[in-house]
């Protein structure tokens, strides 16, 4: 089928849905924190290497990552006093760690992923850009989820000492500031991780799992719109005169579903009786074994003779 | 194979799972599995069923003849079958050397229903001499999803033999006809003996035969005394073709490759010196051939040099002192002997003696330069600098090489490929004159 590049835009968005939806969600209370001269000059990176003629294109998000690292080390060094004044200046290395400038960081590498992934040539290119997005914009949605339920006062209030014995700064204590429920959420996924691992299930549940918010259904519909442009995306990437490609991804797709919800039945049996790490780690060794089972039956240069 | 995309999917698959566990998103988790047993659902189902169909297709490959002249369209005909019970979709081409041009469809994509049958039909023309192949088919299938790939390979080899074209030798035609250039005067011999040619008289002397008696000539001085014609005696030079055919004449581009113009030329070269009544023969000299061609005063040799090379390619090493000791031991007779050679393989000379001073022998070495070989259409301007300046001290190496083989006793001239013919008809004139 001929690909244009409208269908591959069209398409693309479709396999983006989730992260566009979530950005959507997350961005009023993640400009509350945001540091405008941290997300302004980073959210314009992909719109200047659109612009730009194509042999310069591979240097934008290098110089970025370089001027970033500069500015980082040029803080580090005034905060030791190994450069003088007028490096000199606390203040700089103390906004880096701040709250306010990590969400910044984090949030535009994630709209950067999001819009790279809308304009991306390559089928696997989108998906690869929506996992990214989504894994940046999941923390903001979890804390968001954490921020606007009705139990976060007294979350915060048990978990306020945790977060001043944290080396980073934050503008305000108070339990609006969103800033603060970022940190806290942090420090709840590391105790469900730390408790997972040493304990064989999680201590705490994790606020996208038990905190349940309207929005859940739009994540939802977003993952089964994005699910299905992949599908469509790989069926006009693939032969145009070859029709009988369909029943083949049909059925990769049913049975696929198929296996998935057998998987998550029986993690979710050993998680109800406490082995929840055991049913984790039976999935992700047998994922990590089933690819490697894959690549090693389909040896590289192999070829058939007939 | 799984593809390095599959490759990556696969590993950026995982790492959502990693993620969503991480994040404690379930929807997440299962979009991950769900996408993830998918591709593995695909990759499963591809291998188990495409190896099973593609052992069932069958590929004939027919062509009328084997035998060509260069440049010369011939058409191939594939007759792929589908012999399974199921429908066969896989991309295909035929492996073709880069001397071939081709318009055809000798690479797509087919879907064969169970029992189908199709020929597809393409033609090539080969642009340079030699013996080439044509195959194996190979075919490749891909799965629904585009992550991995099955190839397949059919072992059917097609040899095609190929001549030099009459095109190229069409300018010896024209030269032979025209008797204008090169061929001018060419009877210019200053030997005396027999013949049909008038060179001059003079006076009797006993041992002389009498049928050559100028009778009109008598008495003319004091009444008795008498002359005999003498007739300018017509004599007959062989003239060998000494040809690298190593690996270092295998150079070039598209329809300009060193070994087939050096053919060419030889052969152009080689008709107007048998329109003087002169022996041409051939060597086709390397390492790894030794074919001599033995000389005739008609087009014999160059139709037996058109059928040798037809039938190899450049291969081995080249090394001139075993090549003069070659001319040495299969040439016997006295001969102007042209040599051909880029001098790519020698970087060292170690001629002796003996293969030096052939008695009776006149031996020319024509050092091909190579920048006539190189295709500078896609190279920009400092590129091209680059490439003037690497091919000016490879033209001075191979004039340095010149003089110290001149120094040894021997003609040699570097050369471009477009003044070759000139040159070997030039030296076959002066061999004429001097003798």
């Amino acid at each position: 089928m001929e690909r244009s590049r409208t269908s591959e835009l069209v398409s693309n968005i479709g396999v983006m849905t989730p992260s566009i939806l979530v950005f959507g969600f997350v961005i009023p209370y993640v400009l509350t924190v945001m540091t405008y001269a941290v997300w302004i000059p980073l959210f314009s990176l992909p719109f200047i290497r659109l612009i730009i003629p194509r042999r310069f294109r591979y240097l934008v998000y290098r110089i970025a990552l370089l001027v970033i690292l500069s500015i980082y080390i040029f803080a580090e060094l005034s905060y030791t006093g190994i450069i003088p004044a007028p490096f000199a200046d606390p203040y700089l290395f103390l906004q880096l760690v701040q709250i306010d400038v990590i969400v910044s960081l984090f949030f535009s590498m994630g709209f950067i992923s999001m819009i790279e992934g809308i304009v991306a040539d390559r089928p696997f290119g989108s998906l690869g850009y929506m996992l990214g997005s989504l894994f940046i914009f999941g923390e903001q949605l979890s804390a968001v989820y954490l921020f606007t339920s009705p139990l976060y006062p007294l979350i915060y209030n048990q978990l306020l000492p945790y977060t001043r014995s944290l080396p980073v700064s934050f503008p305000s204590s108070a339990p609006t500031y969103f800033g603060n429920a970022y940190i806290i959420n942090y420090i709840v996924q590391y105790y469900a991780i730390y408790t997972l691992i040493f304990r064989g299930a999680e201590g705490v549940q994790l606020p996208l799992t038990v905190i349940h918010n309207f929005f859940d259904y739009f994540v939802l519909g977003g993952l089964v719109i994005s699910f299905s442009s992949m599908v469509w995306k790989l069926y006009l990437e693939g032969e145009s005169d070859d029709v009988y490609r369909l029943p083949g991804l049909a059925i990769a797709v049913i049975g696929g579903v198929f296996i998935s919800l057998f998987i998550i039945i029986f993690i979710d049996l050993f998680q109800s009786i406490g082995y929840q790490f055991a049913a984790l780690s039976f999935l992700l060794v047998g994922l990590w074994l089933t690819a490697g089972i894959l690549v090693r039956s389909s040896s590289r240069g192999k070829t058939i003779n007939i | 194979m799984i593809r390095k995309t599959g490759l990556a999917i696969i590993a950026v698959m995982a790492a959502s799972v990693y993620e969503a566990i991480l994040l404690g998103f379930l929807y997440l988790l299962f979009f991950g599995i769900a996408l993830m047993m998918a591709f593995w659902v695909d990759i499963v189902l591809f291998h188990a069923s495409q190896s099973k169909k593609m052992k069932a297709v069958t590929i004939r490959r027919d062509l009328k003849d084997n035998y060509g002249r260069k440049n010369q369209w011939v058409t191939i005909n594939l007759s792929v079958e589908n012999s399974s019970k199921s429908r066969v979709a896989f991309h295909y081409f035929d492996s073709l050397s880069d001397v071939f041009r081709s318009r055809g469809d000798f690479k797509g994509y087919l879907t064969l229903m169970p029992g189908e049958s199709r020929i597809i039909s393409y033609e090539i023309a080969p642009q340079a001499v030699g013996k080439y192949y044509v195959g194996p088919v190979e075919m490749y299938a891909e799965d629904p999803f585009r992550i991995c790939v099955l190839n397949y390979v059919a072992e059917r080899i097609t040899e095609i033999h190929v001549s030099p074209s009459l095109a190229d030798l069409h300018g010896a035609r024209a030269d032979r006809m025209s008797n204008i250039r090169f061929t001018e005067g060419l009877h210019r011999s200053k030997s005396v003996g027999q013949g049909y040619n008038f060179y001059g008289i003079r006076p009797y002397t006993e041992s002389d035969d009498l049928r050559y008696v100028s009778w009109s000539r008598y008495g003319t001085v004091n009444g008795e005394d008498l002359y005999v014609k003498q007739m300018e005696e017509e004599r007959q030079m062989e003239v060998h073709f000494l040809i690298d055919y190593s690996l270092a004449v295998n150079y070039g581009y598209s329809d300009k490759r060193m070994y087939d113009r050096l053919i060419i030329d030889s052969i152009n070269a080689a008709y107007s010196i048998i329109k003087n009544h002169d022996g041409v023969g051939f060597m086709l000299f390397s390492s790894d051939h030794d074919i001599y061609i033995k000389p005739a005063r008609s087009d014999v040799s160059i139709n037996t040099l058109e059928r040798a090379v037809a039938d190899i390619r450049p291969s081995g090493e080249f090394d001139l002192a075993a090549a003069l000791e070659n001319v040495r031991q299969k040439i016997r007779k006295s001969s102007l002997i042209m040599v051909m050679t880029p001098l790519s393989g020698s970087t060292h000379f170690s001629l002796s003696k003996s293969s030096l001073i052939q008695k009776g022998k006149q031996i020319t070495v024509f050092i091909v330069e190579p920048s006539e070989f190189i295709d500078q259409s896609g190279l920009t301007e400092p590129y091209k600098k680059i490439l003037r300046s690497q091919l000016m001290r490879r033209i001075n190496t191979l004039k340095n090489d010149a003089s110290m083989i001149r120094a040894l006793g021997l003609n040699c001239y570097v050369v471009q490929e477009s003044r070759l013919y000139a040159r070997m008809v030039m030296e076959y004139q002066y061999g004429k004159i001097v003798g």
